[in-house]
């Protein structure tokens, strides 16, 4: 009898290629497998793929309300305007786990998610479920005049995560964590620039990018990380060939 | 020379059950329109992979799709009223002949077959729990219990 288990590989592919993000919790868990192979970066971009031929869909995720929602952008639809529809709500199967999220940044399909505790956060590949809590020790200061900065990048080798913090009082602090090797380093910085109060920058191709202001005059620069370093980029010229 | 509408070929399935199709229907198949090209299909077309009641189901797809191909890229009306005869002719099957279906489709290269039946055996398991899908498609439990424990810290977070 033909059946799923019987079919060649590339066939299986092929079939849970075409089922829902919100389904491949439970297709990993059938067998290993099927995990196996929904893990395999070339099955995330064939999934992708579908999901924008056949329908013309781009996922999303949404934060409202402190609640990260999957949403679906419908740009081509053949009968109605352009439309947004809700595809699914994260669901923790860990019931410790604070879902309140109020900050997210994403990178090359990771997405780093903050919570009200400053001590800890995790990074999230939506795709395979994996999660990585990384800890981080409270920056001394009174949190009234405490501002944190975040990013999340990546070079050839490794993922990084940015954490800077401008204390009310005392000196800034720069670090980076490599997922990698699960060490934070402290970077060197002289801090001569300020980001104002709420503005949390933009990810494009692995860096994150703040306009910043300059301490002494009042003129903005593009603040710039990248990776293992903070750059200021004062003209377009100055702009990595990345951009 | 015959046009494709004209010319006729025989696909014969390995249970030797023989089709007379037009040319235009024969080259809804990757592999049957390379043997033509190839000047290979002077008599029958052996299909040695295909039974006779896969084929012909495979030939009524590809009869369809040529009768009431969209006229062009904006035809949205066509080509919703071939999604509407797509989905009403996957549901004479159960998942036995689906996945003949898949098999075949892939053996002689009809893309839109072979996404059609993939994307019904997609809908169909997309909303049932990992023990039904077992249950289903004959699929071994092979995780032992740690390794579910594992499996499920794994993949704690997910949209749903």
């Amino acid at each position: 009898m033909t059946t799923m288990n019987n079919l060649p590989i590339d066939l299986v592919e092929e079939i849970l290629s075409r089922v829902p993000v919100t389904s491949l919790r439970r297709i990993r868990s059938t067998c290993k497998k099927w995990n196996t192979l929904c893990k395999d970066g070339t099955f995330t971009e064939k999934h992708l793929t579908q999901v924008a031929e056949r329908k013309g869909e781009i996922l999303t995720i949404l934060l409202i309300n402190c609640k990260l929602n999957l949403k679906s952008v419908n740009l081509r639809n053949d009968c109605f305007d352009p439309s947004i529809r809700h595809r699914g709500n994260l669901i923790s199967l860990s019931d410790s786990d604070k879902l309140d999220i109020t900050r997210v940044y994403h990178c090359d399909g990771l997405v780093l998610c903050l919570t009200e505790d400053y001590t800890r956060f995790v990074v999230w590949n939506p795709y395979t479920g994996q999660t990585r809590w990384i800890c981080a020790e409270p920056i001394p200061g009174h949190h009234t005049w405490l501002w944190y900065g975040y990013a999340l990048g990546h070079d050839k080798s490794t993922h990084k995560v940015l954490r800077f913090a401008r204390p009310g009082s005392g000196r800034p602090v720069h670090e980076i964590y490599d997922l990698n090797s699960n060490l934070w380093r402290v970077l060197d910085v002289t801090q001569d620039w300020d980001i104002m109060y709420g503005y949390y920058g933009m990810s494009l191709k692995g860096n994150m990018y703040w306009f910043a202001q300059n301490e002494v005059g009042r003129g903005s620069d593009l603040f710039f990380f990248f990776l293992t370093q903070l750059l200021l980029i004062r003209t377009l010229t100055d702009m990595p060939e990345v951009m | 020379m015959a046009s494709s509408s004209t010319n006729k070929f025989v696909l014969k399935s390995n249970d030797d059950v023989s089709f007379e199709v037009t040319e235009a229907v024969a080259r809804e198949f990757q592999v049957i329109a390379h043997i033509i090209d190839d000047d290979c299909a002077k008599k029958a077309i052996p299909l040695s992979n295909v039974t006779g009641e896969i084929l012909s189901k495979m030939i009524e797809y590809g009869k369809k799709h040529i009768e009431e191909a969209p006229v062009d890229e904006e035809d949205e009306e066509g080509k919703k009223k071939l999604q509407i005869w797509d989905e009403e002719f996957m549901k004479q099957f159960n998942m036995e002949i689906v996945f003949q279906l898949i098999l075949a489709s892939n053996y002689l290269n009809n893309k839109g077959l072979l996404d059609l039946t993939c994307c019904t055996v997609a809908d169909h398991i997309k909303d049932m729990t990992p023990d039904e899908v077992r249950t289903l498609f004959n699929v071994k439990n092979d995780y032992t219990t740690e390794e579910e424990e594992e499996i499920r810290k794994e993949n704690s977070w997910a949209f749903e």
